[in-house]
């Protein structure tokens, strides 16, 4: 949403939130609508309207009471939605020069490392990591192997690989991938669907 | 009087100019539809377009296909020419930053399963 069209939802909220509130006051008669209108505005439609929730039965009362209230909890939930400042991707920075900047998602990486070592059936699941820092890039990743698996030898593997591909592909230096193997599965990963159907992207 | 061209004007030309850019697929206008350029009677997802201190800021968020041809800063650089040839001939003289950002990597070709069927 662009910055006008946030202006427009929160200016309609607030008045959304002060008429819920007004109504909810005159209701209970903590004020009159003739408190804040004036003496020439009390007789028009809104002024008339107005007053029409002062003195209701309990029953209608109770309603006026309810709908209020839930267009109060509505109207916070969308102004602290509207409010809360927009979380950023995490990117990358492939190149700064004068001429701009270039930067990947961490997230696309994170999915080229999975799309890499999809190629190893003894990976059964991973979860990469990955930190960008002075001297290039700083892999971690959590691997589940297949019980059969040569732990060593696929982790020295699996470094090599995702190093590779990281390297040729980010065109930035992989200072260090560091595998954390283990033979159970990693709790709350899922397993990839790389490994089992291929996706066409990746998201 | 000097005329120019609304930033979503030039967004739409640059959003076809990149799409002949070898190794973009697509552009990216974000989850929620949020990267785009607004104008009259549309927007253009995936480029921003913005001017700033008298010079035009240009912000690209591109899809690219897997395996690239070359590095991803190489498909940038290739984006980024690509804009600078693009942009005097829509009569922008003032080109400022124009940063890219490779949002999503399509994969076209399905992993090889090696080793133990």
């Amino acid at each position: 949403m662009n910055a006008f069209n946030r202006v427009v939802v929160i200016l309609l909220d607030l008045l959304l939130l002060f008429g819920a509130v007004l109504v909810l006051l005159i209701t209970f008669g903590a004020v009159a609508p003739a408190q804040f209108l004036p003496g020439a505005y009390a007789e028009t439609a809104v002024g008339l309207w107005l007053a029409s929730f002062a003195g209701m039965p309990p029953t209608e009362t109770l309603i006026t009471t309810v709908a209020a209230l839930v267009l109060i909890v509505f109207g916070l939930m969308l102004l602290i939605a509207e409010l809360r400042p927009e979380r950023r991707t995490r990117t990358i920075m492939l190149r700064q020069d004068g001429l701009g900047e270039v930067t990947v998602r961490a997230e696309s990486v994170r999915d080229l490392i999975s799309y890499t070592t999809a190629r190893m059936p003894e990976v059964l699941q991973l979860q990469p990591e990955i930190d960008s820092t002075s001297r290039g890039l700083q892999i971690r990743c959590r691997a589940a192997l297949s019980p059969e698996a040569n732990i060593p030898q696929v982790s020295a593997e699996l470094q090599s690989r995702v190093k590779q591909a990281v390297e040729q592909h980010l065109g930035m230096k992989v200072a260090n991938v560091a595998v954390m193997a283990q033979l159970e599965p990693l709790a709350g990963v899922e397993r990839s669907p790389a490994r089992s159907q291929p996706r066409r992207q990746l998201r | 009087m000097e005329s120019q061209l609304q930033e979503f004007v030039i967004a739409r030309a640059l959003a076809h100019a990149v799409r002949d850019v070898p190794g973009v697929v697509e552009l990216f206008g974000g989850r929620l539809g949020e990267i785009a350029t607004y104008g009259r009677g549309g927007r253009v997802p995936g480029v921003r377009v913005w001017r700033e201190a008298g010079l035009l800021h240009v912000e690209a968020h591109i899809v690219a296909t897997y395996p690239p041809e070359h590095t991803l800063p190489a498909l940038a650089d290739s984006v980024r020419v690509r804009f600078r040839q693009q942009l005097p001939e829509l009569g922008v003289a003032d080109i400022g930053p124009i940063d890219v950002i490779v949002a999503d990597l399509r994969f076209d070709d399905p992993p090889i399963l090696t080793g133990a069927a």
